[in-house]
């Protein structure tokens, strides 16, 4: 650029006059090139946010099923059908006549 | 720029021809950009829906977020029903490389009708449904086939983690989610939550990209429904009841607990039961909440209500007698029979011997607008609103003529649902005051937000404070030595209550058949009672009486229910077991002492002096009535006879051992017909 201007110079042109008239040019293309970066870059965060977003989407959703596929085993471990038969078979314990159960009064 | 020009060359002055040839090439330009700024006008503005419309194809789809079905629980807070995501298989055909062949293994795997797959193969569509909401384990053998074209879908799909239990009360849903009974029914606006569409932007390869955020989760959440449900007394009292009609060999049988104090519904039970979780197959009987839906012709449980408002009215008291003519009674050409023949009865005897000519008698004092007015005030002829779908109302028609004044005074020729049986009964032991039954206490949206809570209500007094609590007192009788129901009577726990053994109406003879419906509905502790249990049981054959048939049923499920409910007992009870409970001891590794092996070793120790106790039932099958009601009577039994002919069965069965003087009932039929068809 400077090689430019100092051969169109050759004609006795001051370099301030040809400075104050490239200068806002070169200024306003370098602001457009600024603002167009800026935006390319902020399009490409955006993008690769919403990639991570929809990652963490699909990893909450696999959590939320898991969450509940266990709450519905422990519901069904929990079951009185269920307890009953460990608790008679396995642990060999019997339901308690109504002599053997205590109230405590307050 | 003017300036920078004045230092340049003056340029040569252009020739005409130059002049031309620069208007020329501006006319060419003019018209180019003409012709763009057209083309851009009809890209930008008459074709603008229909491009921006493909492009939007291209990277964005719409995506289908089925709604997140509300859970249902118990008072407690346990779960009663639930929804999980399930994979749902689907299949684009045109991936497939012998459509038919695949059809044939996928339906071995799949259990799908193979033909039917074929089918939907042939259609020509992309995609297609090969089963929804398989198991983990057909996933598995699905994958082991190594097909192409295969894909999954999550679906929610609905689980009842307790299995039969409370199955009538909660319903069940299709597959795809809609409720299509029970609560799942009468709650589907309020449980099915809000299906939600969401636009995704997609990338080349086909991923989902998030650019405008994700949607929360509990947006498409449904309400969750809690009940007054307790899952432990639903528990006992379906296991009592399934017990009771076993024995019974009954059709069908119902149970309802509830609080008398605030009307919450304890336990809803019936029998036959079925698994929601596998609905296929089940019968739509069994499907059936009788306990809510089917009105019955109640019987004698009934007379407790004329009884009530004739002390209220002042027209008898306890004191009044009352001549149950020997058990016979004419009104017309009709005569009113009582099971148990007796003399004068007070008010207290007719109801312990449960005199229907002692209720007839009531009844005339009371009147025919007195006696429908009284069962209406008890909520007769009125629907509960429990909620659930289907609910019986029952009738309860004037008393025209004389005999239907007397019958209705025992409850026959009126209909009522066993729930409205058993909260009549709650009303007694809520001092005179009727709640409204409820089986729903709140439901609250994903945000914490209460959409419906129920709390007590009082419909109207039904008879004084003072009336109900000697009808109480009165009914502790039918518990007792000579009363009706002595089986129902507890050691720990004053027992108030009243059976109920009605008669059947034939639809085809229009009159009443030999089959029975009986109950017996209680209140337990009777000084301050905390539960009203109603046990209901359809068709019972081996025995038709409530107070052998209901009773047992009741006393099992209000033993489970008062220490569940902490309620003291009502009185002090030998506790031989206490010094042994004191003592730390390992657990019995043997199950509980049956009650045969009991009989047993009372027999055996009965030969140490206590043998004349207990005897063994003979084999009496193929005797006929005469000769099985004498050698019954000779082994120390009292015979019971059903029909005519030779003996077919017997309860107890033979070989049984069971107290002396112990009732056995014979069920005798006539010969076999001698052609086969």
């Amino acid at each position: 650029m400077t090689v430019v201007l100092e051969a169109r110079n050759r004609g006795g042109l001051p370099f301030s006059v040809i400075l104050g008239e490239i200068l806002p040019a070169a200024l306003a293309v370098a602001l457009l090139a600024l603002v167009g970066i800026i935006h390319v870059t902020s399009r490409v965060l955006v993008v690769s946010q919403g990639y991570e977003l929809s990652r963490l989407d699909a990893q909450s959703t696999e959590l939320l099923r898991e969450n509940d596929r266990l709450k519905l085993e422990l519901a069904t471990l929990k079951g009185p059908q269920k307890l009953e038969s460990v608790a008679r078979s396995q642990l060999g314990m019997v339901t308690p006549p109504p002599s053997q159960v205590f109230h405590v009064r307050k | 720029m003017r300036d920078f020009k004045h230092h340049q060359a003056a340029p040569d002055a252009p020739t005409r021809w130059m002049r031309l040839r620069v208007s020329l090439l501006g006319v060419v330009f003019v018209a180019l950009l003409l012709g763009l700024f057209a083309r851009a006008v009809n890209l930008q503005i008459h074709q603008r829906d229909k491009l921006a419309g493909m492009a939007k194809d291209q990277y964005q789809r719409e995506l289908e977020i089925p709604a997140r079905r509300g859970d249902i629980f118990d008072r407690r807070g346990t779960p009663l029903a639930q929804s999980v995501d399930v994979d749902s298989l689907w299949v684009d055909p045109s991936l497939l490389p012998d459509p038919k062949d695949a059809a044939k293994r996928l339906s071995k795997v799949l259990g799908v009708d193979q033909k039917e797959l074929v089918e939907r193969f042939m259609k020509g569509k992309r995609f297609v449904w090969a089963k929804r909401q398989v198991t983990q384990t057909e996933v598995q053998r699905v994958q082991a086939l190594g097909l192409p074209g295969l894909g999954y879908a999550k679906e929610p799909r609905r689980f009842y983690p307790q299995r039969e239990l409370a199955a009538h009360v909660i319903g069940l849903v299709g597959t795809d989610s809609h409720g299509l009974d029970g609560l799942e029914l009468s709650f589907e606006d309020e449980l099915s939550g809000d299906e939600a569409r969401r636009a995704s932007v997609r990338d080349a390869k086909g991923r989902k990209v998030l650019t405008h955020g994700v949607e929360d989760p509990l947006a498409r959440q449904g309400a969750s429904v809690t009940l007054t449900i307790d899952r432990h007394l639903q528990y006992v009292t379906e296991k009592a009841l399934l017990k009771a009609v076993d024995d019974a060999r009954g059709v069908a049988g119902m149970a309802v607990v509830l609080d008398p104090k605030t009307g919450e519904v304890l336990a809803l039970a019936n029998a036959p039961r079925f698994n929601p979780n596998a609905p296929q197959g089940v019968p739509a009987d069994a499907l059936r909440n009788r306990a809510v839906t089917d009105a019955f012709e109640p019987g004698s449980t009934m007379k407790a209500f004329v009884v009530a408002r004739a002390l209220d009215e002042g027209l008898v008291t306890p004191a009044t007698t009352f001549d149950c003519e020997k058990g016979r009674m004419p009104i017309g050409r009709h005569v009113i029979n009582d099971t148990h023949p007796s003399g004068v009865l007070d008010v207290r005897g007719v109801l312990q011997v449960s005199s229907n000519i002692g209720a007839a008698k009531v009844g005339q004092r009371l009147g025919r607008e007195r006696l429908v007015e009284t069962y209406q005030r008890f909520g007769f002829a009125e629907r509960a609103g429990l909620g659930l779908p289907g609910e019986a109302k029952g009738v309860v028609p004037f008393p025209k003529a004389e005999i239907s004044l007397a019958t209705q005074s025992f409850g026959q020729g009126l209909t009522a649902s066993p729930l409205q049986v058993t909260a009549a009964f709650a009303a007694l032991g809520n001092g005179g005051v009727l709640m409204k039954p409820y089986l729903v206490s709140r439901v609250v949206d994903a945000d914490g937000l209460v959409l419906l809570e129920h709390r007590p209500t009082e419909v109207r007094r039904v008879v004084s404070a003072k009336t109900a609590r000697v009808v109480v007192e009165l009914l502790e009788s039918v518990v007792e030595k000579g009363g009706t129901a002595p089986r129902a009577r507890m050691d720990a726990y004053r027992v108030s209550g009243k059976t109920g053994t009605a008669q059947k109406a034939d639809p085809v003879a229009r009159g009443y058949s030999d089959k029975r419906f009986s109950s017996f509905v209680g209140l337990v502790p009777a000084e301050a009672p905390r539960v009203v249990i109603g046990v209901f049981i359809d068709e019972p054959k081996t025995d038709v009486y409530g107070g052998l048939v209901a009773a047992p049923a009741f006393k099992e499920i209000a033993e489970a229910a008062m220490p569940h409910l902490a309620v003291p007992p009502s009185r002090e009870v030998p506790a031989p077991a206490v010094a042994a409970a004191a003592t730390p001891s390992p657990p019995p590794l043997v199950p509980e002492k049956s009650p045969v092996v009991a009989a047993i070793e009372r027999l055996e120790a009965g030969a140490e002096g206590h043998g004349d106790e207990v005897v063994r039932v003979p084999n009496l099958s193929g005797h006929s009535g005469r000769a099985a009601v004498k050698e019954a009577l000779t082994a120390s039994l009292e015979p019971r006879l059903v029909g005519s002919g030779r003996v077919v069965s017997q309860s107890p069965a033979a070989g049984t051992l069971v107290d002396k003087g112990a009732r056995i009932t014979l069920e005798l039929a006539g010969p076999l017909p001698s052609t086969t068809r």
